[in-house]
């Protein structure tokens, strides 16, 4: 008798799970590990069908003709064609392009009229407060050396004719006052009827040394040379830099949100974002929300806290940097302890740390290689993946490396003693004095070694950023995208 | 032995290009090499499977007349 395929049942059991992941915790990013991961589906199939048939020629059962049926070929296809169409979505988010249109039923109708709005200027002191109210439209705003407010820009209004576009222009006037102790910027959009979608783009120039306050409700936001910067908002970009005090943020969801050179603290909270980049923060870094792409910190001279469903990462200062993804972490020069904790797989590169530090996975490898002096007590535990940790010769430490299935590793010499455990493991114990460091993993291999230069991972890092070239006759500028 | 090897050969033909489909994808889905650049690689595959099959049945070939 022929024997019949399990792979099929088997695949289902998986779907079945990736599904009911997805319902029990809604933060599983099921769709965007889909749209990346896919052809894992068609490697895992392939590779069960092939032991199938080595098991059963090895048994001296009859091999089918071919493979793969023709019906199998066609359900490939079809996983193909929904697979890269999945992947092409996540990449150009067309949502982001239909929503625009399904989301503003009346511009499916009418057209849209421009309208300038004329330059206002207001006399103000240095370092004024200053607050904005444009809730729908890009706002721009600039700190000179001045001694008044100047506002100006262009408006939107979406109509079925131009009279009708033009009553809805001198409804929303721009407003630019002092109010009490206060200069207030409104572009009143929410004077517009409701069939006409206003939106108003603004560039504010003001004093030096500011303090503003921005209330919108979609649009981005750009800001330089300002003194301190609090903004709410549901939808939006961010991108601030230059800002002597503190930025605050509040958003709903986030496109990419971008700080850089903030003298005080910078504070954000997200229901859900794209990128973030922090870079060069003086005070304190919080960020709460979860990121589906990019996230980058660099050169904080205060302790950053990063908080989402699924991880947490503190680390007291960062004159270094973090680069992370969903499937990735890599850091360098921290100064720790570094807390670090996932409940998504993820693999994790730290180099040049110090202090030590607590890194606690799900799944994913863990490389470490902290800094040869300043050496901490570590902790790092991953579920199911393999650990790597370079030490430098003459570091002083006490170890304790455990694996419950896998192998184990010494590179380090003889001042580490392997034992084997039972059931597949192993245990690497060794040092005297020094800061503890314990390592453990569920399932996976563990290797200690000497210091032997950067990790090979994180020479990514340079790499993706300009290349510059010295050529004969000028220079030769490459970007990695 | 030869025509038993032809057969597995020719059974795990199918599944071997899956592995390849499914890694030039992930490949591609990585942001390494686009699959517009690597799917030569497929037909390589193919013709080397088709080639091994070829030369583990040389043997029954040979019985009926050489040439295929």
């Amino acid at each position: 008798m022929r024997p019949r395929s399990l792979v099929g049942p088997l695949l289902l059991i998986a779907l079945g799970i990736l599904l009911l992941l997805q319902t029990l915790s809604p933060q599983f990013p099921l769709w965007e590990i889909a749209a990346q991961y896919w052809p894992l589906v068609l490697i895992a199939w392939g590779g069960l069908r092939l032991i199938e048939i080595l098991v059963w020629w090895l048994r001296g059962l009859p091999l089918p003709t071919s493979g793969l049926s023709g019906g199998e070929w066609t359900l490939v296809v079809i996983v193909c064609l929904l697979g890269s169409g999945l992947h092409a979505a996540h990449r150009y988010r067309p949502w982001d392009r239909l929503a625009v249109v399904a989301g503003k039923r009346v511009e499916l109708f009418g057209r849209t009229y421009e309208f300038p709005i004329a330059e206002q200027v207001l006399p103000a002191r240095r370092a004024p407060r200053v607050l904005i109210e444009n809730l729908r439209g890009a706002t721009r705003i600039k700190g000179v050396e001045a001694q008044e407010v100047r506002v100006r820009g262009h408006k939107t209004v979406r109509a079925l004719e131009n009279s009708e576009a033009s009553q809805t222009d001198s409804r929303t006037t721009l407003e630019l006052s002092a109010e009490q102790d206060r200069i207030v910027i409104r572009t009143n959009l929410d004077r517009a009827p409701a069939e006409n979608r206003v939106s108003a783009d603004i560039e504010v120039v003001l004093p030096k040394g500011a303090e503003v306050e921005v209330h919108a409700r979609e649009g981005d936001l750009e800001a330089d040379s300002v003194s301190s910067l609090i903004l709410t908002t549901d939808t939006g970009s961010v991108r601030a830099t230059n800002v002597q005090g503190a930025v605050r943020l509040r958003l709903g969801r986030a496109g990419s949100v971008k700080l850089m050179e903030i003298g005080g603290a910078a504070e954000i909270v997200t229901r859900r974002g794209r990128h973030l980049e922090l870079e060069g923060i003086r005070g304190p870094a919080s960020v709460e929300g979860f990121y589906s792409g990019d996230v980058r910190f660099a050169n904080l001279a205060g302790p950053l806290r990063l908080e989402n469903p699924q991880l947490t990462l503190r680390v007291p200062k960062l004159p270094g940097h973090i680069q992370m993804d969903l499937g990735d972490l890599s850091g360098a020069r921290l100064e720790g302890p570094v807390h670090f904790r996932s409940q998504r797989a993820l693999d994790v590169e730290l180099d040049e740390f110090t202090k030590g530090g607590e890194i606690s996975l799900d799944g994913g490898d863990i490389r470490l290689r902290p800094a040869p002096d300043n050496l901490g007590p570590i902790r790092a535990r991953t579920r199911s993946g393999d650990i790597e940790l370079a030490l430098s010769e003459s570091a002083s430490f006490q170890l304790r490396a455990r694996t419950e299935r896998g192998s184990v590793f010494n590179q380090f010499g003889p001042a580490l003693r392997e034992t084997a455990e039972p059931r597949g493991g192993g245990l690497l114990t060794g040092g005297a004095a020094g800061p503890l460091i314990e390592l453990e993993t569920l399932r996976g291999s563990i290797t200690v070694r000497k210091d032997t230069g950067p990790l090979p991972g994180l020479r990514k890092e340079s790499a993706r950023d300009t290349i510059e070239i010295e050529t004969g006759d000028g220079r030769l500028r490459i970007q990695r995208h | 032995m030869a025509t038993a090897n032809a057969t597995l050969l020719r059974a795990i033909r199918g599944p071997v290009m899956l592995i390849t489909l499914g890694a030039l994808f992930l490949w591609d889905h990585l942001g390494t090499q686009p699959f517009s650049r690597t799917f030569p690689i497929l037909l390589i595959v193919y013709g080397v499977l088709k080639l091994l099959e070829r030369t583990a049945g040389t043997d029954e070939s040979q019985s009926y007349g050489g040439q295929p």
